[in-house]
């Protein structure tokens, strides 16, 4: 029959399923499940357990597989299918599920510390189940904890004592207990159980009985499920086979190739695994849903974190920007302070200074206010000076000599000057330096006298002042000058002391003393032209603003100098040019030419004071009537 | 990861996936390893170590390799816009 085969073909997986079952193994995954899920973090002791789970395990599993061979077939009715379960082994059930629940009652009893209150409960809430577990086998609370004293069995109140000193022994003296019945069970095998079976014992039959059990019960249910499957298949076979010819092939198949239709229903298993896997591969893609959506949930934190980083930065940058401001407004106002500090500290200086500036300024009003009033005078002067210049005139031009007149109306004052160079040859160098610094060192101190103090006060003590140059001047006009009453000092003798002294006027040659005459006749008279030119500049030409403030005061420093020259020419050719308007197509350097300029100039006081600048005729700006000749 | 390796380990031997003898075995050397890798790339590592020997180990690499790819493709995400959040 069908069905035999069928049986013998569980039988076959039961046995492989059986030898598959690996009692310490499969305890161990269990418990190292249980373990990852309560407590990971005893995880590696799992795994320590796990590999100490060794060769002695697999010759025990070995010796449980035969046992459950033996004890499955012995276990199992074969009418209901059921367990059978003997009054002993109930029994023995019993004392070891005691047994077990103490054993773990010590076990968790001994990893709680009694200073921790937490603890304490527990400790307490253990020592009531050890209790509990001790009244529920009075008979066996006598071999497990006999009265140490009396050898009868303990009060409550006793057992409850008696639990705490053996909990808090660490289970030692059970132990002890335990070893000692387990060594006499070893002795006398056939002892009787109920009063003299060990703890171990009872646990190792727990065991055994609850591996037993349980393959059997797997075996149970295998069996039934098979046996259905077959009863299905058979129905269905035998459903299949009634109505048609394929049936009766297949009835035929079977009675002829009864292994066929075996091959048949173990095709549909091996679906009924690939079923399994494919079921197991769903919950793989939904693990990796789940793992998708966490990490999107991830990301979407990490997003959600970055953009709170991110305001928090430009909110940190903010209040740096907003105290960098901060900071330069204060520097600004400490720096803006520290001026204001400074500045009053320094008030009363300054106070001092503005009121010393002021006084200064004071003095200059009265400075400019005389120079006013000089300059008044001088205009005074000078128009009286204007009407005496007529008379005047004819005399002046009588002592200049008509070269250096010439030369000067012309403008031509480098010729004058090329002129003392040509007398220089006849000079040795000595000489003429003795003869310009004698001049200088005089005109300097009296010149220094004349042109330090303001116009009009020249003008009030022009004898006096002007003495220097003007006595010099007296030696090339008159030839002669009368230095003290009675006392006469010819142009001669005054350029002997120049050089030196009668000796070394007697070394030169003729022609080195004419030179020497040459030299400071020409000297000189440059020099009283420029002083008698400033002050009549002064008052002509600045006043008609035909030269800058700026360039008078040049000449007033520096009378001397290029600068004279220099505006003297431009003052010349101003001259010159206003000459040529006037008179066109006359030639001014004819005697006739001249004659007509001098009507024009006096006619004009704009060209006259030109003309003054010019320094045309020295002659012109004495103020004394010349003399005579 | 032991977490992990060892319900792995668990599950294998409940489902016969793992022969009973060779628990020993592969705890010992799971142990052996667990401490060695000091970053995460030295745990990916081990993981494809322990997964070349003991096939059991595939399913928990493939995921571990997923969730590395997944956390690349952030970090790289960020390093190419890092202002976008």
């Amino acid at each position: 029959m069908p069905t035999e085969q069928f049986m013998a073909q569980k039988a076959a997986l039961g046995k492989e399923f059986t030898g598959k079952g690996m009692p310490e193994s499969i305890r161990w995954a269990n418990e190292s499940i249980e373990t990852a899920r309560k407590k990971p973090e005893n995880i590696r002791a799992a795994l320590k357990a796990g590999s100490e789970i060794g060769n002695q395990s697999i010759l025990r599993t070995e010796e449980l597989k035969t046992q459950v061979e033996t004890i499955g077939k012995e276990a199992i009715d074969p009418e209901t299918g059921k367990k059978v379960t003997t009054r002993v082994e109930t029994e023995n059930l019993k004392k070891a599920n005691d047994g077990r629940e103490l054993v773990e009652i010590f076990a968790e009893y001994g990893q709680l510390n009694p200073n921790i209150p937490k603890d304490q409960k527990k400790m307490e809430k253990l020592e009531e189940r050890m209790v509990s577990v001790l009244e529920a086998r009075p008979d066996g609370t006598q071999l497990f904890f006999p009265d140490p004293k009396k050898g009868v069995p303990m009060t409550d109140a006793k057992k409850c004592v008696f639990a705490r000193k053996m909990l808090k022994n660490g289970g030692r003296e059970l132990h002890m207990l335990v070893n000692e019945e387990a060594q006499a069970l070893i002795n006398d095998p056939n002892k009787p159980s109920t009063a003299s079976e060990s703890v171990i014992g009872a646990l190792e039959r727990y065991k055994d009985a609850e591996f037993n059990r349980d393959n059997a019960q797997i075996d149970l249910d295998t069996a039934k499920s098979e046996h259905q499957q077959i009863l299905d298949d058979e129905q269905s076979f035998l459903d299949a086979i009634t109505p048609g010819a394929l049936g009766e092939q297949l009835k035929s198949l079977s009675d002829s190739q009864p292994g066929r239709l075996a091959d048949i229903l173990t095709s549909n298993k091996a679906l009924g695994l690939l079923n399994q896997h494919l079921e197991q591969l769903n919950i793989q893609q939904e693990q990796l849903v789940r793992v998708k959506t966490t990490n999107n949930d991830m990301l979407k934190g990490v997003r959600q974190q970055l953009n709170g980083i991110n305001r928090q930065i430009w909110g940190i940058r903010q209040q740096i920007a907003d105290q960098t401001n901060q900071l330069n407004q204060m520097n600004a106002e400490e720096k803006k302070l520290a001026t204001l500090q400074e500045r009053k500290k320094n008030l009363p200086q300054e106070k001092i200074q503005r009121e010393k500036a002021i006084r200064e300024a004071q003095k200059g009003k009265v400075v400019a206010d005389g120079e006013f009033t000089a300059a008044s005078e001088d205009l005074r002067i000078a128009n009286r000076l204007r009407e005496k210049t007529e008379t005047y005139f004819a005399d002046a031009l009588y002592h200049l000599p008509d070269h250096i007149i010439n030369k000067y109306l012309d403008g031509k004052m480098d010729e004058v000057a090329v002129q003392i160079e040509e007398a220089i040859p006849f000079l040795n160098e000595k000489l003429r330096e003795k003869l310009i610094l004698g001049l200088d060192e005089k005109h300097y101190y009296e010149g220094r006298r004349l042109w330090k103090y303001p116009m009009h006060i020249n003008t009030k003590k022009e004898k006096m002042i002007g003495s220097a140059v003007r006595q010099d001047w007296r030696y090339v006009v008159d030839g002669k000058v009368t230095t003290s009453p009675g006392v006469v000092e010819t142009l001669e003798t005054r350029v002997k002391n120049l050089i030196g002294g009668e000796a070394e006027w007697k070394a030169l040659t003729e022609d080195q003393q004419k030179a020497v005459k040459a030299v400071y006749a020409v000297e000189v008279t440059n020099r009283y032209m420029k002083m008698k030119q400033e002050r009549f500049f002064r008052t002509k030409v600045l006043g008609q603003q035909l030269i800058t403030e700026h360039e008078f005061r040049e000449l007033k420093k520096h009378p001397w100098n290029a600068d004279v020259m220099e505006a003297s020419a431009r003052a010349n050719q101003q001259f010159r040019e206003a000459m040529e308007q006037q008179l066109p197509g006359v030639d001014l350097t004819t005697t006739e030419g001249k004659g007509r300029m001098w009507d024009i100039i006096n006619k004009d006081n704009v060209l006259y004071a030109l003309m003054m600048a010019v320094s045309v005729t020295p002659a012109l700006l004495q103020e004394e009537k010349p003399q005579q000749s | 990861m032991e977490v992990k390796l060892t319900v792995r380990i668990a599950e294998a031997i409940k489902s016969g996936e793992l022969p009973g003898d060779q628990l020993s075995i592969i705890c010992r050397d799971v142990l052996d390893n667990l401490d060695t890798p000091q970053t995460k790339e030295d745990y990916v590592a081990m993981l494809a170590d322990l997964a070349s020997r003991y096939p059991i180990f595939s399913s928990i690499q493939e995921a571990e390799n997923k969730q590395q790819e997944a956390v690349q493709n952030v970090d790289t995400m960020f390093a190419r816009n890092p202002t976008s959040q």
